[in-house]
Formats: structure tokens, sequence, C-alpha cells
């Protein structure tokens, strides 16, 4: 059965057509409010209110996009509407330069624990604007407008946010600080 | 602190990040980018890092999260009561709203197509469209003049809504359905409790708002075409234009992506 037959019977209340399409899409629609939220319990109770409201909603699917894109729209939009109504404030912090602090490694393998971990110790405002640019592939005018920040803030915002990740993504090896101790002469 | 690009300094992680996405944006830094074996490469580790983000997947969901969520899911009974509704017209999807705002432009369009509205029992009428939008011209009275018929039919295909031929307006002015519908309206037009809420925070109903109005407004153009000049539709679709703006300036991005997108 194709999604959109399946999309066809979950109008109807076909619970099964519902949960297939929720098998399909689950991990997808956790993954954005849980990177957004940046918070375990938090991300639960969006995913929840996510698949709640758009099988209430179903019949506002049209199906010019597929059901993956309209949930995953839904997923964004109602993390992001949770997010804003924390009414936090950009995150202030230094700037952090390649001589300051440790070193980020050098080029160990990243892999994704790591960026996951990373990203949940990223400070929320950091956090939001790196995950809707480099994971949610939004533009700077897309997060100004949904974050209603200035362009000018989301790019700062952005590379404040890659700067911390850098330095968040680890210690490097005794090799690696070796390569980084070669390549300081450099400069 | 960043580093000026110009000396022998390296540059800051956030210079780096920027002059990643934007090469050109500072021919200075990116010339130290050449000279600067370390820089380079801390820039080629931000490129990756990036990458790595882009390609992140998805995230293994809680084992019981269907099992929470399927109760509070709509059964089969709820949906094909939703259906029947759904048979007026799809664009009137939200029960109450679409019989509203039918009922309202006829209402409206009885109003533009020769009513005198009448204030504490004076002639009036150089305001229909507060009128309309206030409810007040149930309460205050509106005799009708001929003509309204073939805009009312017009209307009320547009909302799909029968209008009856021997429905004449004063039997609309003394319908207390026009009177609930034209205070409904009112606060629907002026964003009150009944359609705006927590438009801001949630983007669905957001959704829903702005398709309610985008119908009404559809709704009124149609009519316009058989009657152009009437000052009630023309006032009335003026005022649902404004709505649909506030609430675009309210929800900003939100509110587009939820009225365009969600299809």
């Amino acid at each position: 059965m194709d999604q959109g037959e399946l999309v066809e019977r979950a109008r109807t209340g076909d619970r099964r057509a519902m949960q297939r399409l929720y098998q399909e899409h689950a991990s997808h629609v956790f993954a954005v409010v849980r990177r957004l939220a940046g918070d375990e319990q938090l991300a639960e109770d969006l995913s929840q209110d996510v698949w709640i409201r758009a099988f209430n909603k179903l019949d506002q699917f049209r199906g010019d996009s597929g059901f993956g894109t309209w949930i995953h729209r839904i997923a964004r939009n109602m993390a992001l509407s949770h997010l804003r109504r924390r009414k936090r404030r950009p995150d202030v912090e230094g700037e952090a330069s390649p001589g300051d602090s440790s070193p980020p490694p050098e080029d160990a393998v990243i892999n994704r624990q790591m960026l996951e971990e990373a990203l949940e110790q990223l400070p929320p405002g950091y956090r939001e604007v790196l995950v809707l640019h480099d994971v949610e592939g939004m533009t700077h005018k897309e997060i100004a407008e949904s974050l209603d920040v200035a362009v000018g803030t989301s790019k700062s915002q952005l590379h404040k946010a890659r700067a911390r990740m850098r330095e968040l993504l680890g210690t490097p090896s005794r090799e690696q600080q070796q390569e980084e101790t070669k390549g300081n002469g450099a400069g | 602190m960043e580093q000026d690009s110009r000396s022998s300094d390296h540059l800051s992680l956030e210079r780096i990040s920027a002059l990643l996405d934007e090469p050109g944006d500072d021919p200075r830094a990116t010339e130290h980018l050449k000279e600067c074996e370390r820089c380079e490469r801390e820039q080629e580790r931000m490129r990756r890092m990036r990458m790595a983000l882009s390609a992140l997947g998805g995230v293994t969901p809680p084992e019981d999260e269907w099992e929470q969520i399927e109760p509070h899911l709509p059964d089969r009974q709820e949906l094909e009561g939703r259906g029947e509704e759904d048979d007026v017209l799809p664009l009137f999807r939200s029960g109450w709203v679409g019989r509203v705002a039918a009922a309202t432009l006829v209402f409206a369009v009885g109003l533009g197509a020769g009513l005198q509205l009448r204030d504490d029992g004076s002639p009036s009428g150089e305001n229909p469209d507060r009128a309309v939008a206030s409810g007040e011209t149930g309460s205050s009275g509106a005799t009708a003049g001929v003509g309204a018929e073939t805009g009312r039919r017009g209307i009320g295909s547009a909302a799909g809504f029968t209008v009856a031929d021997d429905g004449g307006p004063a039997s609309l002015q003394r319908s207390s359905d026009y009177l609930s519908a034209a205070q409904r309206l009112e606060s629907m037009v002026s964003g009150g409790q009944e359609v705006d809420v927590e438009p801001i925070d949630d983007p669905v109903a957001a959704a829903e708002e702005m398709a309610r109005l985008e119908a009404l407004a559809e709704a009124a153009r149609e009519a316009l075409r058989e009657q152009p000049a009437d000052p009630a539709l023309n006032n009335f679709l003026f005022r649902v234009n404004e709505r649909q703006e506030s609430l675009r300036s309210r929800l900003g991005a939100a509110a587009r992506l939820a009225s365009m997108d969600y299809r």
C-alpha cells in the first residue's frame, strides 16, 4: 500500500493506516523536535502533540507535498512555537578563537553521537539556529522570520554556535595535539 | 576576540564559519586563509562538521510513543461526522465558521444592494461596513432595496449556501441567524476569541484561521464579480484583507508556512 492510500485510509479513521504512517515517519518527527527542544522529556511531549494534531487535522493535508514533508513542517513549526513561547533572549557569549582554551580536535572522525551530544550542550539560542540552518537546511531569512529575529542575528548566532560546537567536539588525541602544534607554526 | 585578518593572528572560529558560508565576504580574511595553514585546516574541520550535521538522520522515539498517542486519535465515527460538514463546501470545513461566513456574506450582499441602514431610527448607511462587522445592523434594522438576488445567488454559490428565491432582504433582517452571523463575523474579522485562539503560538490554528479568512475573501471576490461596485462587499473584503495582513504580521513566517505549506 503506498503512502497516498495510507493517508486516505487514515482520513477515514483507520488506525492501522495511522500506525503505518507513524512508523514510517516517527524517527524524523522525533529528531526535529528533539534537536530543537534540546530536552528529552520536552521532545517526547512535543512529538506526541505533533502526531495527535496531525491525525486530527489530516483533512487539511491535500497531498501537494508528501506526507513526510507535511508532518515534518508541523513538527518544526510546533517546536518553534514552543520555543517562541519561552521567549528566550539570544545567548550572548564570548567569541571563540582557535587560539583560545583547548584547541579543537584535528581531523577526528565526527560521528553522529558526538554531534548529538554536542548539540545538546549548546545554549538553546545557538542550538535552534544551528539546527534550523545546518540540519534542517533553512535559510537565514526563513530562520529570522521563524524566530522573529533579524537576519544578522541569525547569522551571528549560527557562527557562534558552530564555534562552540567545534569546542565541544572533544579534546584532541595526543597525535592530534602534536599535529596541532606543528600547524601552529604555520599561522 | 575576533582577530584582524591583516595581522599574523589567527581568525576566530566565528569568522572562519562566516567565510565558509560567504567566501567573498571579507577579502582580507580570505587572503589570510590562503596563507595560514592552521586556519585553513580549521575551516576544513568546520566544513566537515557542517556536512555531518546536514547528514544527521532520524532519532528513535520512545518505544511506547504510539501507545501514548493512539488514545487521542480521532475515531472513524468522529471523522465521518466531519465529512458530513465537509459536504457544505471544502473551503468551509470548519463547521459553523463556514455557515457563518456564508450567511454573513449573503447578509452583506443584501446590505450592499441597496439597503439603508438605520441607527436609532434615522437614516444612516454611511458606514455599512461598520454595521456589518459590529453586528449592529440586525438590531438597528435594515430595509432592502431590489437587485440583491443575483449577488446573493452568487455568494450562495461561492459559499456552497443555498439562497431561497422567496427569501427577501426583510426576512434576512429578521433572521436571528444573520444577527448571530454578523456578530460572529465581527469576532472573526476583528480577532475576537472565537476564532483567534492562540494564533501566535499555534501554527495549525493559525493555518486554519488563514484558510477561513481566505475562504471569506474568495467568496466576497466571487460576489464582487457580479456587483463590483457594491460598497458593503468592498468594505467587507477590505476588512478581511486587513485581518489577513494583521495576522500575517503577527505570526510572521510561521503563519505563512502554516497557511501555505500545510497542504
